[in-house]
């Protein structure tokens, strides 16, 4: 008679779950923009991935892995793309992917969350939080945000580059994750 | 000095828009013609920046001119010119007008294929005409390029004629566009 009132105690007391998540490519995007000389340019990374777990009632077990193809770039340019992959800038042949991996959500109201993370681009890791709203819709999660980094901060842009002069340090990254409960 | 042309002379504002184009353009040939050799760097991006608010300011006073020229005329050629003369001496500057409209235009054009907005001399972002096309981009990079180059065959038949005008035919040609007109 105890044993089980015990084991019950016991499964509720152990945190609930965190939903498992998976991205919807197609409806992704992770779009950024910089200032060249003065004036706004945006570009996306095409291929990225995103592991999420994430439940609103558990949000000590959410978490967020993502990981950035960096030659999947695109800015309507060829030659700045290749630019960016180079060495100076996110050198893609040595540091081929960029990552975000969570430490921890805070529910801000509503909506709304702060995402902290840790973003690895290059050899830098640097904590970031980005402010997201995530609403779920039944089996269907949308997760929107958007963030402002600092590009010196990760060595991106390097020698001549490394003064805003022609391009900005500021960068907007605004991220949009479609995800299908698992 | 006058402002408006004459029969006989150009006025001031005629005068001051011809010189101060033809400044300009000489400074957009030579940035053009080295600015292209640049690695990608900050160099070359500032050379494109300077080369782009220099053209649209070329754009805006062409524009400006082809108003006063309606509004006020122009001198007419001298008496004495040929029928062929008279013939070139027209094709070359209607061409020159023409080209400084298409060169500034594809260019302009050129900045929104390859998604790199203009910013007038860092004071305003020139909002782009067509959005980012590799394939278009192609093409006016070619118009912009061969338009250039019939440009500078035209400046030189212009300053040619010019030259003619003055040491051979010895007219006012080269006079009334070296000063403007007084009374």
């Amino acid at each position: 008679m105890r044993l089980p009132v015990a084991l019950l105690i016991c499964l509720t007391a152990v945190p609930a779950a965190a939903r498992d998540w998976r991205m919807i490519e197609g409806e992704s995007s992770l779009a950024f923009t910089f200032r060249q000389m003065g004036s706004p340019v945006t570009g996306r990374f095409d291929a990225f991935t995103a592991d999420i777990s994430f439940d609103p009632q558990a949000l000590d077990a959410a978490s967020v892995e993502a990981v950035i193809e960096i030659s999947s770039v695109a800015t309507g340019n060829a030659e700045r793309d290749a630019g960016i992959e180079g060495p100076d800038w996110f050198d893609a042949a040595a540091y081929p992917t960029a990552r975000f991996v969570s430490t921890g959500f805070t529910a801000t109201g509503g909506d709304a969350y702060e995402v902290a993370g840790e973003l690895t681009i290059r050899d830098v890791t640097a904590p970031v939080v980005l402010p997201m709203t995530i609403t779920i819709d039944g089996d269907r999660a949308v997760a929107k945000g958007s963030v402002e980094l600092d590009r010196t901060v990760f060595g991106v842009g390097r020698g001549d580059w490394a003064s805003a002069t022609a391009v900005g340090h500021e960068v907007m990254l605004e991220l949009e994750v479609v995800a299908a409960a698992d | 000095m006058r402002l408006t042309n004459s029969p006989d002379g150009f006025g001031l504002v005629h005068w001051a828009l011809h010189w101060v184009t033809a400044v300009l353009i000489f400074w957009l040939l030579w940035l053009g013609l080295t600015m292209v050799e640049l690695p990608l760097s900050p160099q070359m991006f500032q050379a494109y920046a300077l080369h782009k608010s220099l053209g649209l300011t070329v754009l805006a006073l062409v524009l400006a001119r082809l108003a006063w020229r309606r509004l006020n005329g122009v001198p007419a050629l001298p008496e004495g010119m040929g029928r062929l003369e008279s013939l070139v001496a027209t094709a070359v500057h209607h061409g020159i007008y023409v080209l400084l409209l298409v060169i500034p235009l594809s260019g302009w054009l050129y900045s929104g294929a390859t998604a790199s907005p203009a910013n007038w001399f860092g004071f305003f972002t020139v909002p782009d005409l067509i959005g980012a096309n590799e394939t278009l981009a192609k093409v006016l990079r070619a118009v912009h390029d061969i338009a250039g180059k019939l440009l500078m065959l035209c400046l030189a038949l212009h300053v040619l004629g010019a030259l003619k005008h003055h040491f051979i035919s010895r007219d006012s040609v080269l006079k009334r566009m070296l000063l403007p007109r007084r009374s």
